[in-house]
């Protein structure tokens, strides 16, 4: 059964980077532009992995985080925020938040993919 | 997913488990529990169609298992262990021997695994 | 178009859009300088121009927009007032931007400095210069796969944050991917988790200790604990280094291992330590330490030993002049020195003793430890893989069938289990005759097999392995199995058994044990002269060994042969008859009760014990040996396990455990019953080694005449 993983991120071209790796791998992907985007198209169903950047208009990724742990579907999903703040603040900003990981702008296609795989299986 | 059920017999309740148990139904799975050993001497948990089991689950069978033996209650798992199990067991670093039930006449659930 | 280059086409799309959002922004905020909604949209701008830019390559955009963002971020945090300067100073950003994405102006890093030095002037401190977008400072992974370390063994502390799972963490996932890395054994920790009504089903209580050898480093261990290494406790230490030599390893002793874990400290391990047990049954009982623990540091004993094991075998194909070819005749002469060597050692020993003089006696314990190393290496020497032997067979079983038309495959496993060299050669013709019957009476023809549903391919599995002092070798065939009815009929019709008899089906499967039995109704080229089974019988006998037999109908036969791992010490049971020794067998023997005169006149003269409700047969060996003299007041029962039956052998007084060095008696006493050999003990007297087997087979004929 393929693991279907969400991705949230503004940025089109990061978006299209990461669902063309991720698809490649064998996952199945749905991607939102931003927090409240992501929300919505996850609805009540739950998911194997969420894969989102904190920096987004609407509604941040920090935001995101906080109401992925206090849903029901997808409370204990692994999460791994994209960042380019490599300061510990935002880090432990989202981890408080309940962030499984993080990846570190910039970083190449397969990094991502070795992250997502100590989370999902 | 995961599906549990209760039988009452007298002074002995069966917890049938079958399918998938993991953290997503850790809670009821916890309830369950509390249900099978209230007004019971005897528990016996039927595990033979568990297909999975992951540690939230494995802590909370232990609890279970320890609670049992605090109140003097017989707490058995019916005798072929599914692979799945005995794999998780072995995954974890629960095989062996806890010794939590040290003093009372249970040996530990995984003994032996 | 490539697939990075359609990624490169997007992202500059892309980045033309957000720079037309940053201008418009700036534009807003030239007419409203407090509007915190446009700081943060300017700012997203920027932080995605930069974020993707790196990820595609754009690296000079990325730099010179992370300048930006920096001060920025400053302008988010109030830090710096939105000016009409910060404002042009962004707007030329934006175009110097837009030209770097052009792909214009490659050259010139001028231009940059004039927007980016008196932006920075802006900013109230000095901030970080360093520019973090090098491609070396990307998340992870650089540093980790330093290529071939050497093997170094770790024990990791593992203590999760409780609210593991509720960040969406498995920390079981955390323990695959160690145990991806290398050999590695993991403990669990129980001991937190509290009682139903109180366990939160969402926390994790549970923590480990995890023993793991791997090559890749600590980095790499350090890799997988990246995300949780915060929040949960890691300890990471060393316990051994490969690269290191001269380190003391590998039999590193319980109680250390507990000292080094703080589990313990030392004066408690010396505390205990004067007592001649266990340390870790001990120290369990004291209470001074977790059973749990004991386990841990056992494991990561045992983990240590494989890893000096598996070292030592990667050593040796290098020392290939490791291996001399010695006749077997030295051998045996270095086995009978050494043989003689124990009997007089275990004299010194008792002479020691008796003087009771403390250098002597320590000096006595250095020899008897010595000696004790001498006679397992000697006898390590001896050991041969009994493989040989199974590869003579495949011969042997694929001409046999051809010439029975059958179809048969030989299997083995095992084939590395050592046995004494005297012993293997012994068992060579047994074997065959087992292996024969196998393929004559037991596998079927391929027809017959299909008839019933079998494939016509039939199965002969030969297994060996160790079991304590004994090795069991399984002969097993997927044939048509005994038919106890034809064997008992047969029986009866040649007078071994009386029809009335009753029989356990093992019993009848072992008649066919017994001399001139045959059950084949055509007299083979093969087998079937009657002959077979009773010699099988007599040369596993006389290696000190057993048959079991067991047979499913229709479905096969297991033959199983248990065979002693040498001939020629065996641990005794040494007892005493008036002024006479007798061994036992310490492998036969099961308990050791009394026997008091009013045993005696309960039972009626009729030699039979009563042990905790079961009764038991007795042989008084006094009787037996005639022994003169005058039996004491309480008697011994030493009660042996034979062919599954229990039976006792009275004695006066068991004396204890005796290291027994076999001497085969001379050719007069060759036929004496129930003795099957002797040895000498320490004071000079000699012992009779006494022969369990033919021992019962006396009382059983004594039972029927009875």
């Amino acid at each position: 059964m393929g693991k279907t993983v969400l991705i949230v991120d503004d940025s089109a071209s990061m978006r299209q980077l990461v669902s063309f790796a991720l698809k490649d791998a064998g996952y199945d992907v749905i991607t939102a532009v931003d927090g409240k985007d992501a929300l919505e198209k996850l609805g009540g169903t739950k998911v194997d992995m969420i894969v989102t950047d904190l920096n987004m208009p609407n509604m941040d990724g920090i935001t995101l985080i906080k109401n992925i742990r206090s849903s029901t579907a997808n409370k204990f999903t692994p999460v791994v925020m994209l960042t380019t703040e490599s300061q510990d603040s935002k880090k432990q900003e989202g981890r408080t938040a309940g962030a499984s990981g993080w990846m570190v702008k910039p970083f190449k296609p397969e990094e991502l993919i070795q992250v997502i795989k100590k989370f999902v299986r | 997913m995961a599906d549990m059920k209760i039988k009452k017999n007298g002074n002995k309740n069966t917890l049938d488990l079958s399918g998938e148990l993991n953290i997503n139904c850790a809670q009821e799975l916890k309830n369950a529990l509390v249900q099978t050993l209230k007004n019971a001497d005897h528990v016996v948990l039927n595990l033979a169609d568990v297909t999975g089991m992951d540690l939230s689950c494995l802590q909370l069978l232990c609890s279970a298992h320890k609670t049992s033996a605090k109140s003097k209650k017989s707490f058995v798992m019916n005798a072929a262990l599914p692979d799945a199990l005995k794999d998780a067991v072995k995954r974890t670093g629960y095989s062996g021997n806890f010794n939590c039930t040290a003093g009372t006449v249970m040996s530990c659930l995984w003994k032996g695994i | 178009m490539s697939g990075i280059d359609k990624h490169k086409e997007t992202y500059r799309e892309e980045a033309y859009e957000l720079l037309t959002e940053l201008e418009s922004s700036l534009l807003e905020l030239e007419e409203r300088p407090d509007d915190i909604e446009q700081v943060g949209r300017a700012f997203r701008a920027l932080h995605t121009i930069k974020g993707s830019g790196s990820m595609f390559g754009f690296d000079r955009i990325a730099a010179f927009t992370h300048e930006v963002e920096t001060v920025f971020d400053r302008v988010r945090n109030g830090e710096i007032k939105v000016t009409r300067q910060l404002i042009d100073l962004t707007l030329s950003a934006r175009d110097y931007i837009k030209k770097l994405l052009d792909g214009t102006d490659i050259s010139d890093n001028e231009e940059a400095g004039e927007i980016l030095i008196p932006l920075k002037n802006l900013v109230p401190q000095p901030i970080d210069k360093t520019l973090p977008l090098s491609p070396a400072a990307s998340s992870k992974g650089e540093a980790c796969d330093g290529p071939d370390q050497g093997e170094i063994t770790y024990r990791i502390h593992f203590g999760p944050n409780p609210d593991i799972f509720k960040k969406g963490i498995d920390p079981v996932y955390l323990l695959d991917e160690l145990h991806a890395l290398g050999s590695c054994r993991s403990i669990a920790y129980a001991d937190a988790i509290p009682e139903l009504t109180d366990i939160d089903p969402e926390a994790c209580y549970t923590y480990w200790d995890i023993i793991l050898t791997t090559d890749k480093g600590i980095n790499a261990i350090k890799d997988v604990f990246i995300f949780v290494e915060d929040d949960c406790k890691i300890t990471i230490d060393v316990i051994y280094d490969s690269t290191k030599f001269g380190e003391e390893f590998g039999n590193k002793r319980v109680g250390d291992i507990l000292v080094e874990r703080g589990f313990v400290t030392q004066e408690d391990i010396d505390q205990v330590i004067v007592r001649q047990k266990r340390i870790g049954e001990i120290l369990v009982e004291a209470k001074m330490v977790d059973q749990r623990k004991i386990e841990s540091a056992l494991a990561e004993q045992q983990h240590l030993k494989e890893i000096k094991q598996k070292e030592q075998q990667k050593e040796q194909p290098v020392d290939v002049a490791s291996s001399i070819r010695v006749s077997s005749d030295k051998l045996d002469s270095l086995v009978n020195l050494v043989g003689e060597m124990v009997t007089v050692q275990a004299r010194f020993s008792q002479l020691c003793a008796f003087k009771n003089d403390p250098d002597f006696l320590s000096v006595a314990e250095e020899v008897e430890r010595l000696t004790a190393e001498l006679r397992d290496q000697t006898m390590s020497i001896r050991m041969l893989p009994i493989g040989t032997t199974f590869s003579k067979f495949k011969r042997l079983v694929r001409d046999l069938s051809k010439e029975l038309g059958k179809e048969i495959e030989l299997t083995t496993e095992g084939a590395e289990t050592e046995l004494d060299k005297t012993v293997i050669e012994k068992l060579g013709d047994p074997m065959v005759h087992l292996i024969r019957n196998c393929i004559d009476h037991g596998i079927e023809t391929p027809d017959m097999r299909i008839s019933v549903g079998k494939p016509a391919q039939g199965m002969v599995h030969l297994s060996a392995r160790h079991s304590g002092a004994y090795v069991l070798i399984e002969i097993k065939d997927d044939g048509a199995g005994l038919d106890a009815d034809a064997i008992r009929a047969k029986a009866i019709d040649k007078g071994l058994i009386a029809p009335e008899d009753e029989l356990t089906e093992k019993e009848i499967y072992s008649l066919i044990l017994a001399p001139g039995f045959s059950t084949a109704k055509t007299v083979t080229n093969v087998s079937g002269r009657g002959v077979g089974m009773d010699v099988v019988k007599r040369a596993i006998d006389n290696l000190r060994g057993s048959i079991g037999i067991s047979s499913q109908k229709g479905i096969g036969t297991t033959i199983t042969l248990k065979l002693p791992l040498t001939l020629a010490i065996i641990e005794g049971l040494l007892v005493q008859i008036g002024k006479e020794y007798f061994i036992l067998p310490l492998s036969v023997v099961e308990e050791c009760i009394e026997l008091s005169r009013e045993d005696i006149a309960n039972a009626h003269g009729r030699h039979l014990a009563n042990v905790r409700g079961q009764i038991v047969p007795y042989i008084r060996l006094r009787e037996q040996f005639a022994i003169n003299g005058k039996q004491p007041e309480i008697e011994q029962i030493v009660i042996a396990g034979v062919e599954s039956h229990r039976v006792g052998f009275v004695v006066d007084n068991v004396v204890g455990e005796h290291q027994t060095v076999i001497k085969t008696l001379g050719r007069v006493y060759k036929d004496i019953e129930g003795i099957s050999g002797a040895t000498i003990l320490g004071e000079g007297t000699v012992a009779l080694i006494l022969d369990i087997s033919k021992l019962y087979q006396i009382i059983e004929r004594e039972e029927v005449v009875l």
